[in-house]
């Protein structure tokens, strides 16, 4: 029988790879005796649609120096000067 | 400059370093310049060439990150995350809480920027393991070839960049119900 501990690692190893059938059924087991442990497989595959959503960092903006740096190097770029 | 802000703003979610970031943008602007001079690009609209631009900038993302790996002393999410939120036999000792549902669209941008926040506390690279996972699905084992970590490693650092964003959400006010 799984722990909580155990139970949680397999929820989120299930959602990059395929787990082995008896890690399957034992997790399955575990999920379906035990609410904060189907939570938390819930709301880790929740962050993953939140993620998927955000892919920007609010607020993240350029400074005017790094602007005048940018507009430098493709400026040389575009002479044919390179890097 | 828009898309160069477009461009930073992304990569500020998965580097979380301004310096890398501009690195970044830059490199991306430059071999987008390169592609265009090579051959001639046709696009329909400004999403087209957004969507172009981001897809070069995932890959100068992944290796600039791994290439300042190198130079780093990597600072990792520890044992002592797990042996927090699960005691000596296995049991939660900060039980998940319930989560708002349904999903509402406004309420799902609140909580991308909790969780943007809550990423930026982890450190690296479990940050940017989490980020190029979950933000754009790049593939396992094309992280771990990348970064040069065992497949082992990168399980323990997403299970344990999960436990603790998971508790930083609530942290944030996202649970209900749950224990403080």
């Amino acid at each position: 029988m799984l722990n909580c501990h155990e139970a949680s690692q397999l929820a989120s190893s299930r959602m990059e790879a395929v787990l082995p059938l008896t890690k399957r059924v034992s997790l399955g087991v575990h999920l379906a005796l035990c609410r904060h442990c189907r939570r938390f497989a819930r709301q880790i595959e929740r962050l993953r649609r939140v993620a998927r959503a955000t892919q920007t960092e609010a607020g993240a903006e350029l400074s005017q120096e790094a602007r005048e740096r940018l507009r430098y190097a493709l400026q040389q770029q575009a002479r044919g000067t390179g890097d | 400059m828009s898309h160069a802000d477009i461009l930073y703003a992304f990569a500020m979610a998965r580097l979380r370093d301004s310096a890398l970031a501009e690195e970044a943008v830059q490199e991306t602007l430059l071999a987008a310049l390169t592609a265009q001079q090579s051959r001639h690009t046709d696009f329909r609209g400004e999403s087209a060439v957004r969507t172009w631009l981001t897809g070069i900038l995932k890959h100068k993302v992944i290796d600039l990150f791994r290439r300042q790996a190198q130079a780093r002393t990597a600072g990792d999410l520890q044992e002592t995350l797990e042996q927090a939120q699960f005691d000596a036999n296995g049991h939660w000792r900060l039980k998940p809480g319930e989560w708002p549902t349904p999903e509402a669209a406004v309420e799902q941008r609140e909580m991308g920027r909790a969780l943007s926040r809550c990423i930026g506390a982890l450190p690296n690279p479990a940050a940017s393991v989490f980020s190029f996972t979950e933000l754009d699905g790049i593939p396992q084992q094309e992280i771990c070839n990348k970064l040069g970590i065992s497949p082992t490693n990168y399980r323990v650092i997403l299970y344990r960049a999960r436990l603790a964003l998971r508790r930083c959400m609530e942290q944030h006010g996202f649970g209900l119900n749950g224990e403080p």
